[in-house]
């Protein structure tokens, strides 16, 4: 083995909501050369890819290299003229660098938003509705005996979970792993997670609200109002489901963007919800959001504790007011709001509708990233960064709000997502210190 | 006594601006000059009322009851429009942004235009019409909580957004054309009266009546059928629920 | 920092028998002194005011996974408490649950510099941490959950006191916490089933220990590693008609353990006693048991208690109660969080409302006051209200009103349920009225003297003690408290000075420093041989059953910007 080369353990995989620290990398010279353990998707962001070489400035129209230092004055600039300020992105980077960007977004009155607008946001307002029975994943592996993944493919979106803490995992109370286990998918098509399900049942598109309001009918005792087919799921099915649910002696329900951004989104939500705590009229029963990024939750607890609300905050009037539906980024870009914007570890031009899309081209962007991906092509200001989570350190929390400290691995040319707000917000208070 | 005041936007803008502070309750026993240094929030900066909206004073008056104010024009970036107001007048030559008459206790909005979103939340009197469509959640409550709307009337001439009466606990909301998805939506009190179609009504309904008069309506599986019923001279068909909602679900759902 | 001296003031600092006198305090490099050069010195002129320690919060509900998952299901709770952020502060949210800049304020304007966060499920102690290293101003500290911890109940089973000692040491360790804190031990793993525990000789699922057992071996553990507070018990079966002799119950329970230390009598603290002191046998009929806790308390010295004052009005329930928290939402069918922790704990959260017209709400109501009124030793119960769970914090000032003023009460109990009639407060309690030097001690000396932090000095003004002072606006030669009510809930709610380290923090009620405060942790050391027999278990329990690798477990230093390690008096055992 070569001198130099160093063995780390239990890594934290900054990845997808899963979390997964159980990696193990062989650094060599510097850089990452190996890694065990993680999934296909892990692995190839811990070895690293091509990277932003240098701060920018778009000047007519070409992204010109220029000092870090410049890159900062031109974005303290942008953000303390701007009347509505929209900050979004944050939720791949550290818990450390989401507290640094709130004070910045308080500093210039603008909107903090992050990714959860786009993915798992109404399941926070289903929260906000009716609350949310649940447990951490260990919970999950040491007991449960049926498992429901509802409109989420993990077996692709988080590559691990199966393995590591719902359906294959061996568990305290449930020694024989996949086999002391029933497991349930439901969605709208066959993906591969129904192919290591015990049962799959389709629903049509945009029905899933009323596949929970007739299970929850079953749990009532009105199981008699239900027609014969509720979303092209037959009621004989759904009530083999309700008994099947109200049997096991630790049930949970996994759920996805199949869920959340279906017709009547959050509210499928809210119904899933209803429905599992239902369920603990007759046993044990939790539920889960499958969240994403590795640290989307992160940042709607750290937005929280700051400010009392998870996402889409609105800092404007020198208090928080949260209203997904107008504060959310997509529709503050949509209806074009907003008059400037950061963009931290976060890639709305693949991710965000054309119509946000459109307004982003008109107003002054700035980005903060390690990658160059969609949104550097019309970013007006570039300040690359440390990977975090690789190169930078902080904290992060895995989808069932445990907390876990990513690691800093090898060294970096670049500052931190931390560090380089820091200088941002430095900055933007210098300039208005004069007022 | 009475009060007009005219409220003009001098130019067209992009960052909305926030006038809940522009009601009658404000305006009344003030001078012109006192009406004009009002505060709004544009974006994240609190500026004098006349250096958006040119502003026309005419009378005087003690009480709100006796002011009227006219926004003129295209108030389409104009958010909170009478939020919160307890008396008086507001006519609305145009569309407006959202929050159109939120947490309003009495008087009379008149929207000539369409509404944007949440028209009418927490609206606990009072009266708020809208001549053309109106967004999402009219009638609503705020995030998080279990009543909403809890007294006066919305009448929205044309089309409304999804969540009609979201967390209606009372009050009355009529929709002269369609609504979108699930009008009364955890409703427990109050009542809805939509003209035309509508996706699933009555969603979560504890209390309150929905009635749907169109002919193109989305029904919930989970609502037991209850006879039928003469409603303003027409025979509807009567259900009850929604029965998801375990031992509570009591609301009342006609449809033709 | 310029020293400083407050003049004239009236000093209640009853640790060191000061009942009221006029007397200056001096401050010096942030400790109270007696003699400073008064020229050089900030002067305060505290004439015809009241100069009292700065108030210790001894169980509360502030910072970590509950607290933060209570502000998330309640955006209309964060949006009903909001003030815009100042020249110095940030923006506050919250009007049950704050967000950490109100939490840390509004202690502060209160005359409160030193908190305690009552329950931290170790596996998100790193989430707790995050939060107090938010909150401005104050010093802080947290307890940690040990009540249902998979390890420790096997050690129990087995009689390895020994080891259980070993791993309290890591967990404390590991979480960066400085008290055992015990909910519903044994009910928490029930849970995990949908099950619960009511009594304290019924044994939990699987494990095959009981309450009792539970704490009185943590008790023998807490002793043996010299830890400053006693073992910090929510007894089982909190909340349900009846459930005074569980209570009892678990009093007895720790009963021939022997304290460890000689500067602490208390084996166990039973904290928001009022939630364990119902008689009947329902909703309707349940009626006020305190008389069993206080003659239990005026005969006891092992057992000290806080209040857990209920106040009407709307507020958020979150306790690590899994259980209970489900059945108050199975009660009103309002939103509810419960979150679950591998192998550890539990935990439950419901919005509230408690009104006057509701019977048990009223006997509530009484039982806290009852329990304030009625123990004759008033460095043995504590003024809380479990924030958020009986009421938020901010309603101390109406509390401290409330137990000044028999007027008060009397207004009070014309407005509520019949049911009071069930309770001692129109009886026993009438005409009870506790002095400023009672109050005191219920806000700050018997916090001190319970955690034993008089030495760290908090709690009183000798010097050597902590530069924390609170100065209120009543002059106790001109007060009438009980004609007055109005006047000490305004006092107490906005001290006119909040001292924190020799520092103005608060000036006429507003907040005018941030600086930050310490965390007080406890790292006891184990003797070797007995700690890696322990960490054996551990790991396996790691390895197989946790859902996050050991390495991955402890809180980092990073965490911690200014860690206060508190001494320990250990035993031979372990040491
Ligand atoms: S499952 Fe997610 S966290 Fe785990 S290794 Fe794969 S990408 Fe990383
Ligand atoms: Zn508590």
């Amino acid at each position: 083995m070569n001198p130099d080369s160093t063995i780390v353990t239990d890594v934290v995989c900054p990845l997808c909501g899963s979390l997964c620290d159980d990696i193990t990398v062989r650094i060599e010279n510097g850089k990452i050369v190996e890694v065990r353990d993680a999934c296909d998707m892990g692995e190839s962001k811990i070895l690293g890819h091509d990277r932003i070489k240098s701060p920018m400035i778009r000047e007519k129209g070409e992204l010109k290299e220029v000092s870090y230092e410049k890159a900062v004055k031109k974005s303290a600039e942008i953000l303390a003229k701007s009347k509505r300020p929209l900050l979004y992105g944050w939720s791949s980077t550290t818990c450390e660098a989401h507290e640094k960007g709130i004070k910045l977004a308080a500093e210039v009155g603008g909107i903090v938003d992050n990714t959860a607008t786009v993915c798992h946001g109404p399941s926070v307002i289903a929260i906000q509705t009716v609350g949310l029975p649940s447990c951490t994943l260990g919970q999950i592996k040491n007991r449960a005996d049926l498992i429901v993944y509802w409109g989420s493919n993990q077996s692709q979106a988080h590559p691990r979970h199966m393995s590591r803490y719902s359906s294959f995992i061996r568990g305290f109370f449930r020694e024989e792993g996949r086999k002391a286990k029933y497991v349930v998918v439901i969605d709208v098509r066959d993906t591969t997670t129904t192919n290591v399900a015990d049962e799959f049942i389709k629903v049509e598109p945009g029905h899933d609200y009323k596949l929970l309001s007739a299970l929850r009918a079953v749990l009532a005792d009105k199981a008699d109002v239900l027609p014969d087919d509720v979303g092209g799921v037959p009621k004989d099915a759904i009530m083999n489901l309700a008994e099947r649910m109200k049997k096991a002696e630790f049930g949970v329900i996994f759920f996805g963007m199949g869920l959340t951004q279906s017709r009547s989104r959050y509210n499928n939500v809210v119904n899933a919800i209803a429905l599992t705590r239902e369920l603990n009229q007759f046993t044990k029963f939790v539920i889960m959001p499958m969240r994403g990024h590795y640290n989307v939750t992160g940042f709607g607890q750290v937005l929280t504790w700051e400010t009392g609300y998870p996402y889409a905050v609105d800092l404007s009037r020198g208090y928080a007011w949260y209203n997904p539906g107008e504060t959310t980024s997509t529709d503050v870009l949509n209806r074009g709001e907003c008059d400037s914007a950061l963009i931290i570890a976060s890639d709305p031009g693949a991710h965000f509708p054309g119509k946000s899309l459109k307004h982003l081209s008109k107003i002054p962007v700035i980005q903060v990233d390690p990658y160059h991906n969609p949104t550097t092509e019309f970013a007006d200001v570039v300040i690359p960064s440390a990977v975090a989570g690789i190169e930078a350190e902080g904290c992060a929390y895995r989808m069932d709000n445990v907390p876990i400290m990513v690691r800093k691995l090898i060294d970096s040319e670049y500052k931190s997502d931390e560090e380089i707000i820091d200088d941002v917000l430095n900055k933007v208070m210098e300039i208005r210190g004069g007022k | 006594m009475a009060m007009t005041i005219t409220l003009k936007l001098k130019e067209a803008i992009m960052v909305p601006i926030e006038a809940d502070s522009a009601t009658p309750d404000n305006f009344a026993g003030n001078a012109e000059k006192d009406i004009k240094a009002i505060k709004v929030w544009h974006g994240n900066t609190e500026v004098a009322l006349d250096r958006l909206f040119d502003v026309n004073v005419n009378g005087n008056a003690d009480k709100p009851a006796d002011v009227k104010i006219i926004f003129d024009g295209d108030m389409s970036r104009v958010k909170h429009i009478g939020e919160g107001m307890t008396d008086g007048e507001i006519v609305v030559n145009g569309d407006v942004d959202m929050h159109a008459g939120a947490l309003m206790e009495g008087g009379k909005i008149t929207v000539k235009g369409n509404a944007d979103g949440w028209a009418g939340r927490n609206m606990k009197g009072g009266e708020l019409i809208i001549e053309g469509n109106a967004g999402h959640y009219v009638g609503s409550g705020y995030r998080g909580e279990a009543r909403g709307m809890r007294g006066g009337k919305i009448t929205v001439n044309g089309d409304a957004g999804d969540y009609v009466g979201n967390q209606l606990a009372e009050g009355e909301i009529c929709i002269n054309g369609n609504a979108g998805l699930m009008p009364g939506l955890d409703m427990r009190g109050g009542k809805i009266i939509i003209d035309g179609s509508a996706a699933l009504p009555g969603a979560g309904m504890l209390k309150g009546t929905v009635i749907v008069k169109g002919d193109n309506i989305e029904m919930m599986p989970t609502f037991g059928a209850d006879g039928t019923e003469t409603v303003d001279g027409v025979e509807m068909k009567k259900f009850v629920g929604d029965l998801a909602v375990r031992g509570r679900g009591k609301g009342t759902l006609y449809v033709k | 920092m310029a020293d400083m001296i407050i003049k004239n003031g009236t000093v209640y600092d009853p640790l060191n028998n000061i009942p009221g006198e006029k007397k200056d305090i001096c401050i010096k490099d942030g400790k109270v002194t007696d003699k400073i050069k008064e020229k050089d010195a900030t002067v305060i002129d505290a004439k015809g005011k009241t100069v009292m320690p700065g108030g210790v919060e001894i169980h509360a509900h502030i910072a970590g996974a509950k607290v933060n998952a209570g502000r998330l299901m309640r955006p209309e709770d964060a949006w009903m408490g909001k003030v815009p952020k100042g020249k110095l502060t940030r923006a506050e949210s919250g009007s049950s649950i704050f967000n950490v800049y109100a939490t840390g304020y509004k202690y502060a304007r209160m005359g409160y510099t030193t908190l305690f966060e009552a329950a931290v499920p170790p596996l998100l102690a790193r989430h707790t941490h995050e939060e107090l290293e938010e909150i401005p101003i104050a010093d802080k500290g947290a307890y940690v959950l040990m009540d249902n911890n998979w390890l420790g109940m096997e050690y129990i089973k087995n009689g390895e006191i020994d080891k259980l000692a070993a791993l309290s040491a890591w967990f404390l360790k590991a979480t960066k916490c400085m008290v055992l804190k015990f909910v519903n031990p044994g009910g928490n793993e029930a849970w995990g089933w949908g099950k619960n525990l009511i009594e304290v000789n019924e044994h939990t699922p699987h494990f095959e220990v009981t309450p009792a057992e539970i704490l009185n071996a943590f008790a023998e553990v807490n002793e043996r590693l010299g830890l400053p507070h006693s073992i910090h018990v929510h007894c089982n079966n909190l909340g349900h008609p009846g459930n005074v002799g569980t209570t009892i119950d678990t009093f007895n329970a720790v009963k021939d353990i022997k304290p460890g230390r000689s500067d602490r009598k208390a084996i166990l603290h039973a904290t928001h006693a009022q939630f364990h002191a119902y008689g009947g046998s329902n909703w309707k009929d349940v009626e006020s048991e305190s008389k069993v806790i206080v003659d239990y308390i005026n005969s006891n010295d092992h057992v000290t208690i806080d209040m857990g004052q209920l106040m009407f009005g709307d507020t958020t329930t979150m306790t690590a109660d899994g259980a209970m928290e489900y059945d108050l939402h199975k009660l009103s069918r309002r939103k509810w969080i419960n979150c679950d922790v591998e192998l550890e704990t539990g935990s439950g959260i419901i919005p509230v409302r408690y009104s006057p017209k509701v019977a048990v709400n009223t006997v509530q109501w009484a039982i806290g006051l009852e329990l304030a009124l009625l123990i004759k030793d008033k460095t043995k119960i504590a003024l809380t209200t479990d924030h958020p769970n009986a009421a938020p914090f901010t309603k101390y000032p109406e509390i401290i009103a409330l137990l000044m003023s028999s007027t008060m009460r009397d207004g009070m109990m014309k407005g509520v349920h019949e049911s009071i009639k069930r309770t001692l407060l129109p009886s026993e309690c009438a005409g009870i009225e506790l002095t400023l030097e009672d109050i005191a001690k219920i806000t700050r000396g018997t916090q001190a003297k319970l955690l034993n932090f008089v030495e760290l000095g908090k709690g009183h003004l000798a010097p050597g003690a902590d530069g924390d002072v609170a100065v209120y606006d009543i002059d106790p030669d001109k007060l009438d408290g009980s004609r007055n009510p109005d006047q000490i809930i305004n006092a107490f709610r906005k001290a006119i000075y909040t001292i924190k380290g020799g520092e103005i923090v608060v000036k006429d009620g507003e907040v005018v420093a941030t600086p930050m405060g310490r965390t007080f942790i406890a790292n006891p050391e184990i003797d070797e041989s007995l700690n890696k027999a322990m960490l054996e278990d551990l790991t396996e329990k790691f390895v197989h059953y946790y859902s996050v690798n050991m390495a991955n477990y402890p809180v980092q230093s990073r965490y911690l910007r200014n860690p206060f390690e508190i001494p320990l008096k250990p035993s031979k055992e372990v040491a």
